[in-house]
């Protein structure tokens, strides 16, 4: 028997971040979904911000990794509210993950929710987590072509921070054609300059974060 | 690597299509993917083998068609197929645009085994 249908494969995953869309606008939140490769500086950007933005927005962050509670135990010393994900292996974040966080995190209480994904340039693009913006990081260290050899991420992504900027004197990472690359695949896009490490560029995040609000 | 994350969602959903056509052993599973989701044909083949072991669907096999990259220019509405990860309209050069197809993940048909469905 052949059963004729059109369904969406991603449909499950769909659904749900629908949910959390809708319970992020009930409570008036908004959500960024921070992706990208292991080891950019997502944890240090979310830090940078908690540090600047504190006592002024009301924060909450989501950690998602393969396995430790290292990155929530970072955040968690800056006493904002975190709830950490496990995917014990898994690649990506699933919706559904982040509506049980959202309950443990009480989302009603926040203005602000960082979701960090796992560190992948992959997979996290194709699973919808119902967030309100999604954020690409790139650090200098990786090399200007990841736009051009990532290109989805950068097409859906609603910012592109550029991170570790202090270290571009030691590296032959081409500015020009990354920011090039990145207008070619999203005309609009803002690209921030950032360096978590010496401050650079921090305010110019917060900035951008508070107009989202 | 994604094609382990689709491999599961096909079977997920392929389940809830059984289910919802009074159950079955499934022997074939036809696709659309989008030329977009840079879907390696090798790679989703053998991740589905890994993953449908043990589930109602360990005796399928996969199908599927990809369908071409569609974008229609933000300025002069055109469409046309991008040939480069870069999209840029060959009738006014404008860069970017919308997409009109090649962004497909969907199951379009299912077959079960002969005298395994639930009639």
């Amino acid at each position: 028997m052949e059963i004729k249908v059109v369904k969406r494969i991603m449909e499950a995953n769909e659904q749900h971040a629908e949910v959390v869309r809708r319970r992020l606008r009930e409570s008036g939140v908004v959500a960024l979904n921070l992706i990208s490769a292991p080891g950019s500086g997502k944890t240090s950007l979310i830090e940078a911000a908690i540090r600047e933005l504190k006592g002024r927005v009301r924060i909450g962050v989501i950690e998602g990794d393969p396995d430790t509670t290292r990155d929530a135990e970072r955040i968690a010393r800056l006493d904002v509210p975190v709830v950490q994900i496990n995917t014990e292996g898994g690649c990506h974040l699933e919706a559904t993950m982040v509506l049980r966080a959202l309950e443990e995190i009480e989302v009603d209480n926040l203005q602000l929710l960082f979701i960090e994904n796992v560190g992948n340039l992959v997979c996290p693009v194709v699973f919808d987590l119902g967030e309100t913006y999604r954020v690409a990081v790139v650090s200098a260290a990786e090399g200007h072509d990841k736009p051009a050899k990532y290109p989805a991420l950068f097409r859906t992504a609603q910012v592109t921070v550029l991170n570790k900027i202090d270290l571009m004197p030691y590296l032959d990472f081409d500015e020009e054609q990354f920011t090039a690359d990145v207008r070619r695949l999203n005309p609009e896009i803002p690209i921030l300059r950032v360096s978590c490490r010496t401050g650079e560029g921090v305010s110019e995040w917060t900035e951008w974060l508070l107009q989202r609000l | 690597m994604h094609e382990f994350s689709i491999a599961e969602a096909i079977i997920h959903a392929t389940q809830e299509v059984v289910q919802a056509n009074g159950g079955g052993k499934v022997e074939e599973i036809h696709l659309r993917i989008g030329e977009l989701r840079q879907v390696v044909p090798d790679a989703l083949l053998f991740a589905f083998d890994v993953l449908k072991q043990d589930t109602p669907l360990a005796e399928a096999s996969l199908h599927w068609e990809t369908v071409p990259a569609q974008v229609r220019c933000k300025a002069c509405n055109t469409e046309y197929h991008p040939n480069d990860v870069f999209w840029e309209c060959p009738s006014c050069g404008a860069i970017g645009g919308e997409v009109v197809a090649g962004e497909e993940l969907d199951i379009v048909g299912v077959t079960l085994m002969e005298g395994s469905d639930g009639d």
